[in-house]
Formats: structure tokens, C-alpha cells, sequence
């Protein structure tokens, strides 16, 4: 199926790198579920190793066909994703107020994971169908291509996937050589929706949460609480980390969900500077060769894929390691490849797989 | 075309690199440069002491009899669980406490649950459900031990609580214990002085008496124990995870005294019983209204060894309950008749008491020498000032003592003769000096000083006295607007002779002053005899500290007097308990010790108290020495005061005489055993 040429041009470095973080993630989740609420210590790194499997064969069938397969493709699975969303609000599971997880049985599965590698696939078809976003006509086109499952998104609720789809937004866009004009217009509506969407657009809770990020004393011991035992754990881990499994924070669950969204915290706390800055600077090549994908990529398509993997990627990267010090909101945003979580999981394998297929078909260079 | 694009990846990858360098600088000063505290913070996070108290030293009297000591109270707690039946388990343990339900506002479900809910952020520690203790063998108890399996979570608590087994008695002396309660500065203070961990806010401290005294003392003479620490790891929840091991407390040290416990409940017995009385007679004799509230509200007894000046009973009327002092505080305080005020300490004014210090103080001047007798005629006459309006106490009952020297006088009290060597005295030496000859001489027998006791014993407020000297006279008489005056008048020297004027001193210090009379050297009082470890070694051991001599010697060239005027001042003194011959003259303690069969020797007072212009029962006072049958070794000295007893003769002298018969009595008993 695959040329052996192919393999040849295939980005090794960032499948291993990819690698490498998917089995660090199991590693990590293993330390921090340790002693958890369900009282079997292999339950949470077990499953993720699946998912790890598992999202091999997902990167495996992502590169078997040429990527212009998905252009193709993109209307049913833009119609897909809607119905998804739309299902997971008619018949998902309410997990800690938000109705995100569509129970498949085995599997609790989160559509909007699936939504955001669905929007850039479809997005990038639509961009470069558009072949040009250089009128407010097409700028409201995109937009409203990416409004439809923000909304639906909004309404489980979850501002913080909701967010990560407009940063992919604002990447492809960018990357789409979007006239500044356009840009400066961008800009002034931002500034001037944001009041209103704090006021009609954002929950109690949501709001809350961000006034906490501006001042964790607020809410000692609700989320401010999280935060502060989330830094005192990063913290602690000083240069070298008090070793795996050996973190009091994390083995004493003074963390809030370690395993998922404050697994970058355990890591933190169990090697410390050297794990964290290790951890941060493997998820930049990540982004990085995925920006040299888009650079190198033979078609507008293939780039604007890459350019929103590699954004969707630092996005939450950015958002979750800076919730954790402190230095952005709590939004529960998973971090990629490392959080515990099948449907996330899955949807970067895709995503990495894709742009991997990208790559191997880049057009040629002449040295 | 292709070059905006690429500019563009670049920039993107620029700007990713520079948020991502910037979470890096972050973990770095997260890390690295608050890293230690941050670990300290993660530490705190996790363990959690529980503070285990120590029991108290004991306090014993000196026959080993205990006087406060440590009992073991049974409290009802309960473990922070997540056991869903935790209503069940509460209605079951309500079932076993209060099975009448007779008191639901403290034993109840709801009230049980208000309780845990309120030390939700101290998950680590048991709570006590219940605030009043369960004794050693309450059926409860054994009913919560047979049914444990069925209340998990629940747990009886042991804790050391003070108690004093023979109830009031010693009240002043022991003092009580409570918690600083709001007293945030105190317990600043002494966390300063012994650390923070010495002393916490919910510590059970000494609020009174040796219990205070002895618990803010350096570690190695307190009461006062180490307390132990359980250190246990907790979980995010607060709920101990694993034990950390147990720093065992450490009991304080135990404080033997010098109190004979016998002989002071024998007074504190006695005395109320001879205080009614006095009433009684007072009522009988026509006082009336306020004055009849007054007589004989309050008293003293001190009873000294005067070769060590070791404590051998202080007793203070009224008492109160050591054990519930802090729950009965207000009331106490507010009571009219100072229930919390160790008379023994307090200073009143002597009366005639004092005589002997101003029969020191002619001797010392050489006043008698010019009169060695004079004659009493019932009032005061002087050759050049004429009649002074001075009485004799005797001119109330017949004309007067007729001739006395200085043993009769002292036998029979007589103003006169005081008066003579006052005025005598005040030819000498002048108008203000004499004052000061008096006030020197009562230092020298140990009148207004303060004694050790005085913090030891009281803590707070301890009075000294006051002495009759010129300075004390310039900065009351003198002080007086627009009649302001730098000398006395002759009558006011008078008075000071006779023990009235602006001077006080206290019980303790009378009995001290009497026994430098009994032996001839004051010493130092004490009431502590030793501090001992638990494992019984003497931490500390009172040594008895001679303070002065009263007799001139080669030795002690600063002696008031020679040997042989000390036999005499002791002879006057022991005639005051003797009958005079024809029955006239009669010694002013004679009726008192009639019939005793030992050595006694003593001074009646009887001092005016005056508020503002209104006069008010007199105080009675006796203080004195006895000696056994064969020996005239003295061997107990005793001071008694009686506040508004009218009269020392009737009111303070017997309890002196029944304290007496109660030494020697508990003497020959302890040695025919």
C-alpha cells in the first residue's frame, strides 16, 4: 500500500519523539493513579496502554492513503462531526456538570476530541477550496465553518475545547496569508465580544474560574485550592523530582484529577525541573517539525492540516502546563499525549498520523 | 506568495517558542528558586501533629499525702470516616450514653453531627462528642467496649485531668488550673520565654497558687510536662494515612511541700465553726446590719516551723474549690468576702501586735532606761503636753493597769506604757526620725517585706504592707491639700506605738516576726520542701535560709538586743497567756490557754479599722509560739488574723490555742504509730 519511498521520507523523528510521550504518558499515569478513588492501581495505565496501541493502528491507517483522500472526504465527515455533537448532547453523559462523554459500553467516548482533527481536515479543505481568505465574505465563511461545533461545544459546556477550536482558527487563518486588514478586524472584534461574552457568553462557574486565576485566595478551598496544590507540587519537585511514585502530593491526592488534566503536576513533583523542561521541550519539536511539515507541504491542504495539528497541539500544551504554575486559567484542557484519555488519545494519534502523511508526500526539494 | 506563508510558520514557530521558553522560566523559579519552600509547603500538607498532654506533677504535703494530683477522665470521640452508617452508628451511641434522652442538647444525633461538621478541617484528630468526662468504671463505658464492633470510628479518649483529693482544702495554696482562654497576650509571653511549643492555646495551664507558680517555671522544676506528639501522615481529605511514630509525653515534676496536710484541714475543719460562734457573740453583744455581715468574714491561720521557716499550715477563710475555680471564677471574683484572696498574704493593720517592735525599738534608743516603770491611769498624761487624749485599751473596764514595767505591759497590752516610750523616743530623736526608728525596727523583725511566698503563693496583686516610716508619712499626711504637714504630732507617734497609724503587714509576716521572737533568727519562709522527677530524683531541695538575728553578739554585732532583754521580752510574752496573780492583770490570752499543758507564748492585737470616718468591728489577731512540756524549745509559731473579729483576746486567740493542741496532738499520735 505504501511506497517504500515513503517510508524513506517519513518523519522518524517526530513518530519517535510521539512515541516516546505516549509511553512516558503511561508511564506517568501508572504513578499517579496510584492510589486511586477505585481502588485497583493498574486500572487507569492498563487502559491507556490500550489507547496507546491502539492509536498506533489509528496513525498506521491515517498514512495508508494519500492525505488528498480526506479533502475529498470532507463534506460527510463535517456532517459526521455535526451529528456527533449534536448526539452527544441528546444522548451523552453528564460528567461533572457537562455533558461531554457519549458511554459507547467499552468506551466513553468524547466527540469533540474527534470534532477539533475533523475541523482542521475540513477547514483545510474549505481554505484551500476558498483559495483564498482575502474578503469579508470568505472571512465569514470560515468563521462560520468553525462556529457550528463551537456552539455545540459551548452549550455541553466546555469553553475549553471551545477555545482550543479558535486558536486552530486563528493558526490556519494566519498561516492562510490572511490580509492584516482582515487580521486587525479579527483583533477589534475579540476585543470587543469579550465583554459581552463574559457577561451572556460564560457560566457562573467559568467565570469564577477565571477570577481565580487572577486570584487563587479567592477560593481556597475549591479551585484556588487546586492551583495552589498544583504549584506547591510542581514546586516541590525541585531540580531533580522526589522520584516516580514518590510524590506525597500526588500519592496523597492533593491533586485534582492527576492522572488527566494535572498529570503535568505529578511529573513536576516526581522529577522535577529536569522531567518538566524535558517534557516542554519534546512537545516543541513536536510542534516545531509539524510547522516544518506545513512548510515543506506540496499543497494548501496538507499545510493547512499541519499548521492546525501543530497549533491545536501547542494550544493545549500552553493552556495545560500554564494552568498547572499558575500562569493561565483552570480550563481542563487534557495535555497532549500525556493526559489519561482515550478519545484525546486517539484524536492526536490521527492528527500526528496525518500530518506524518503529509510530510512523506511533500513535494520534492532539489539540493 | 511562498515567502509571506513561510514568514508566517516562522513567525508562529517563534511566538510558540517564546510562550514555551516563558512556562520553562516559570517551572525554573517555581523549581529551583522556591523550591525548598515549596517542599516545606508540600510537607506541612501532610503531616499533622496531635499533641498528646502531659499529665502534671503531683503535689504532695509533707507526710506524702496528696494534695493535687491526676486523674484519668474517659471522653467519648469519634474518628472522621467515610462510613455511610454514620447516623446509625451516632443513634447507637446515643442509645448507649443517654438512653432516656434526658439531655438531647448535648447527647444527640444532630448534635453529634453539628460537632464532627465543626472540626471538618481537622480531619486528622479523633472529636469529642461529648464535654463532660466519664468516670473510671461507668457502666457507659463498659457498654461502648462490649459493643465496638458495632460503633466503628468511635473511641474513648484517656486524658489527665487536675484533682485535688481533699477537695477545698489548701485552696489557696494549691491554686487551680484552667486554659489561657482569651488571654492571647499571656500566652505570647510565656511562648517567648519556655517556646511555642511549651505553651498552646489550648493548653491546661496553673491559674493560681503553686499550680501557677510552678507551672511557669523552667522544664526541670515545673509541674508542667513535656507533652507528646503522634505524628501521623494525612491524605488530601485530612484522614491519617500512616502513624508516624509517637514522641511520648513526659509528667512534670511532682512538688512536695511543706504543709502538713493534717494539721490544716484539722484548722480548715475547725475554724468556720469558732467563726459562727464569734457572730453569734457579736450578734448577742448588739451589733447589728452592715457591722454583723462583717464580723468575722474572713480569716487567716499561718503556722510556721520558726528554726527552718518551713509552712506548716495556711489556711485562708473563705476557700474555694481548686477544681472549679476557672468554672466559678466570676463568681468568685465578685463575692464581697474575696473567697480568691490568700488572707495570709493580704496586709491588715496589727494593733497591738506590734508592741513588741516598739518595745525593740526603746531598747534600741535606750528609751526604758529613763522609765523603767510607768503608771497607767487610764490615759495618756504627759509632764509638759499634758493629757494627750490618748486612752488605755483598760479604761473601757476600770481605772487603769497601775504601775507596769515592760513585762507586765506586754502581759497585759498596756497602751500606756507604749505611748510613754513613744513620747520618750520622740524627745530623743525628733519629730520624724522617730517614725523612722519604729519603721526600721519592724524591717528588721520582717514586717513589710515581701517574702517569696508572695509570687509563689498569689501570683498577682501580692502585698508587701506598709511601714510607718517619715517618707510613707510625707507622701499621705503631707499630701494632703491646703493641711499638708512634713512632721508628726506627738499622738501620731503614739498611735504608731500601739500598732494603729498608716501601717499593714501581713499574716505571714507576723508569724515570721514572732518567730525571731521564739528563737531569736527569722528565716526565710518557704512552702516548697523539694521538686522531684517522676523517677524521684530531688531536682531541687530547700535549704533553710537564716535572714537575721535579733540578738547582739560577737556574730552579729547588727543584733537589736542582748540576750538577756530578749529573755525578757519572751517572758512578757509568755505571760500574756498566763493568769496574773489575784486574777487582776490577767495575761490577754490567758482565757484562751487555760489549761494547756504546754510552753505558749504569744501577743493579742486588736486593731481599728475605719472606713473613711465610720469605725468598723476591730480586727483580731494573735500570733505566737508553744514549746513542748519539757523542753521550752519552741517548735510552732502561729499567726491568726480575724477580719472584724472584735478583739484579738476572743476571736484569734483560740484558734491559736486549738491549733497548738492540734500539733501536739498530731505529734504524739504520728509518734506513737
Amino acid at each position: 500500500m505504501i511506497d517504500k519511498k515513503l517510508w524513506r521520507t517519513m518523519d522518524w523523528a517526530l513518530y519517535l519523539v510521539y512515541l516516546g510521550l505516549s509511553l512516558f504518558g503511561v508511564l506517568m499515569i501508572a504513578s499517579a493513579s496510584q492510589n486511586n478513588a477505585l481502588g485497583d492501581p493498574a486500572f487507569f495505565w492498563t487502559r491507556q496502554s490500550v489507547w496507546v496501541i491502539l492509536g498506533q493502528v489509528v496513525l498506521l491507517i491515517a498514512l495508508r492513503f494519500d492525505y488528498r483522500f480526506f479533502a475529498r472526504m470532507s463534506i460527510p465527515i463535517y456532517v459526521l462531526t455535526i451529528g456527533l455533537l449534536l448526539g452527544v448532547l441528546a444522548v451523552g453523559v453528564t460528567v461533572g456538570g457537562a455533558q461531554r462523554w457519549v458511554n459507547l459500553g467499552f468506551f466513553t467516548f468524547q466527540p469533540s476530541e474527534f470534532a477539533k482533527i475533523a475541523v482542521i481536515v475540513t477547514l483545510a479543505a474549505h481554505i484551500e477550496k476558498l483559495g483564498a481568505v482575502d474578503t469579508y465574505y470568505r472571512l465569514a465563511q470560515v468563521i462560520l465553518h468553525v462556529a457550528v461545533p463551537i456552539a455545540l461545544i459551548v452549550v455541553q459546556p466546555d469553553l475549553g475545547t471551545a477555545l482550543v477550536f479558535l486558536g486552530i482558527m486563528a493558526a490556519v487563518l494566519y498561516a492562510a496569508e490572511l490580509p492584516r486588514r482582515l487580521i486587525a478586524f479579527l483583533g477589534a472584534s475579540a476585543v470587543v465580544l469579550a465583554p459581552v461574552v463574559w457577561s451572556f457568553g460564560l457560566r457562573a462557574y467559568q467565570r469564577a474560574r477565571l477570577l481565580v486565576f487572577i486570584d487563587p485566595s479567592l477560593d481556597r478551598m475549591g479551585t484556588g485550592f487546586h492551583l495552589m496544590q498544583s504549584i506547591i507540587a510542581v514546586g516541590s519537585g525541585m531540580l531533580a523530582g522526589q522520584g516516580l511514585f514518590a510524590g506525597p502530593q500526588s500519592q496523597l491526592n492533593f491533586l485534582p484529577e492527576q492522572h488527566t488534566d494535572f498529570i503535568f503536576s505529578v511529573i513536576g513533583e516526581e522529577l522535577g525541573f529536569f522531567g518538566t523542561a524535558m517534557v516542554l521541550v519534546a512537545m516543541f519539536f513536536v510542534v516545531y517539525r509539524c510547522l516544518q511539515v506545513a512548510a515543506l507541504a506540496k499543497d494548501d491542504f496538507g499545510r493547512y492540516i499541519a499548521v492546525g495539528v501543530a497549533s491545536w497541539i501547542a494550544f493545549q500544551l500552553i493552556v495545560n502546563t500554564g494552568m498547572t504554575v499558575g500562569m493561565m486559567p483552570v480550563t481542563g484542557l487534557p495535555l497532549p499525549f500525556l493526559s489519561y484519555g482515550g478519545s484525546s488519545y486517539l484524536a492526536l494519534s490521527l492528527g500526528i498520523g496525518l500530518v506524518l502523511n503529509v510530510g512523506m508526500r511533500h513535494r520534492k526539494i532539489l539540493f | 506568495m511562498e515567502r509571506v506563508f513561510h514568514k508566517r510558520l516562522n513567525s508562529m514557530a517563534v511566538a510558540v517558542f517564546v510562550v514555551v521558553m516563558a512556562i520553562v522560566l516559570r517551572l525554573a523559579y517555581i523549581q529551583i528558586v522556591h523550591g525548598a519552600s515549596y517542599r516545606i509547603d508540600a510537607d506541612n500538607n501532610r503531616f499533622r501533629q496531635i499533641v498528646q498532654e502531659a499529665p502534671r506533677g503531683n503535689i504532695i504535703d509533707a507526710h506524702g499525702v496528696v494534695l493535687a494530683a491526676n486523674q484519668p477522665k474517659y471522653f467519648i470521640s469519634m474518628h472522621h470516616t467515610r462510613n455511610p452508617e454514620l447516623d446509625s452508628i451516632l443513634a447507637r451511641l446515643v442509645a448507649i450514653l443517654d438512653p432516656k434522652g434526658n439531655d438531647p442538647e448535648r447527647v444527640s444525633v444532630a448534635e453529634f453531627r453539628r460537632r464532627l461538621h465543626a472540626a471538618r478541617f481537622r480531619r486528622w484528630q479523633p472529636v469529642q462528642l461529648v464535654d463532660t468526662p466519664l468516670a473510671f468504671g461507668d457502666s457507659r463505658l463498659i457498654m461502648i467496649e462490649e459493643q465496638r464492633m458495632d460503633l466503628p470510628g468511635v473511641s474513648i479518649d484517656v486524658q489527665p485531668r487536675r484533682s485535688y483529693p481533699l477537695g477545698q482544702s489548701a485552696a489557696h495554696v494549691l491554686g487551680g488550673v484552667g486554659p489561657f482562654a482569651g488571654n492571647t497576650q499571656e500566652l505570647r509571653a510565656w511562648q517567648e520565654r519556655f517556646g511555642a511549643t511549651r505553651y498552646r492555646r489550648d493548653s491546661t495551664v496553673g491559674r493560681y497558687g503553686l499550680e501557677r507558680f510552678y507551672d511557669f517555671m523552667p522544664p526541670h522544676l515545673s509541674l508542667r510536662g513535656d507533652d507528646g506528639l503522634q505524628i501521623v501522615e494525612v491524605d488530601h481529605l485530612s484522614r491519617p494515612v500512616r502513624d508516624l511514630g509517637l514522641q511520648a509525653p513526659i509528667p512534670g515534676k511532682n512538688l512536695h511541700l511543706t504543709l502538713d496536710s493534717a494539721l490544716q484541714q484539722h484548722i480548715e475543719a475547725w475554724l468556720p465553726t469558732h467563726l459562727e460562734q464569734l457572730r453569734v457573740a457579736a450578734h448577742a453583744a448588739g451589733v447589728r446590719g452592715n457591722d454583723l455581715d462583717l464580723v468575722a468574714s474572713g480569716a487567716a491561720v499561718v503556722a510556721i516551723n520558726p528554726h527552718t521557716g518551713a509552712i506548716l499550715a495556711m489556711v485562708s477563710y473563705p476557700a474555694f474549690n481548686p477544681a472549679e475555680l476557672i468554672i466559678n471564677y466570676r463568681a468568685l471574683s465578685e463575692n464581697p468576702s474575696r473567697p480568691l484572696h490568700n488572707k495570709a498574704l493580704v496586709a491588715f493593720p496589727p494593733g497591738s501586735i506590734f508592741k513588741p517592735v516598739t518595745e525593740i525599738a526603746g531598747l534600741v534608743h535606750g528609751a526604758q532606761v529613763a522609765m523603767p516603770r510607768v503608771v497607767c491611769t487610764g490615759r495618756l498624761m504627759d509632764t509638759w503636753l499634758g493629757d494627750l487624749g490618748k486612752p488605755c485599751w483598760i479604761e473601757y473596764h476600770r481605772a487603769g493597769h497601775g504601775q507596769v514595767d515592760d513585762i507586765i505591759a506586754m502581759r497585759v497590752s498596756c497602751n500606756i506604757y507604749y505611748y510613754q516610750i513613744a513620747l520618750q523616743l520622740f524627745r530623743q530623736l525628733g519629730n520624724a526620725t522617730v517614725m523612722d526608728a519604729f519603721a526600721n525596727t519592724a524591717a528588721a523583725l520582717g514586717l513589710g517585706a515581701p517574702s517569696s511566698l508572695d509570687a509563689e503563693l498569689f501570683g498577682f496583686a501580692a502585698e508587701r504592707g506598709v511601714l510607718p516610716t517619715s517618707a510613707q508619712f510625707r507622701r499621705t499626711v503631707g499630701a494632703t491639700p491646703g493641711r499638708g504637714r512634713v512632721n508628726p504630732f506627738p499622738g501620731e507617734v503614739a498611735d504608731i506605738a500601739i500598732g494603729q497609724g498608716m501601717q499593714t503587714y501581713t499574716p505571714l509576716q507576723i508569724a515570721s516576726m514572732m518567730g525571731m521572737l521564739a528563737t531569736g533568727h527569722r528565716y526565710e519562709t518557704f512552702i516548697v520542701d523539694r521538686v522531684v522527677s517522676p523517677r524521684g530524683e530531688v531536682v531541687s531541695q530547700t535549704q533553710p535560709t537564716r535572714l537575721a538575728s535579733l540578738v547582739r553578739t560577737t556574730e552579729n554585732p547588727g543584733g537589736l538586743i542582748s540576750a538577756t532583754q530578749l529573755a525578757r521580752l519572751q517572758e512578757g510574752l509568755r505571760q500574756v497567756t498566763q493568769v496574773g496573780g489575784l486574777g487582776l492583770n490577767s495575761g490577754t490570752a490567758a482565757s484562751a490557754f487555760r489549761g494547756a499543758t504546754y510552753f505558749a507564748a504569744g501577743k493579742t492585737g486588736t486593731a481599728e479599722v475605719r472606713l473613711g470616718r465610720q469605725a468598723l468591728p476591730h480586727h483580731g489577731w494573735f500570733a505566737g509560739w508553744a514549746a513542748g512540756a519539757n523542753t521550752h524549745e519552741p517548735e510552732v509559731v502561729v499567726s491568726v488574723f480575724v477580719q472584724h473579729g472584735r478583739g484579738g483576746s476572743l476571736a484569734a486567740a483560740p484558734i491559736a490555742r486549738e491549733v497548738f493542741d492540734a500539733y501536739f496532738r498530731l505529734q504524739a499520735q504520728r509518734a506513737g504509730r
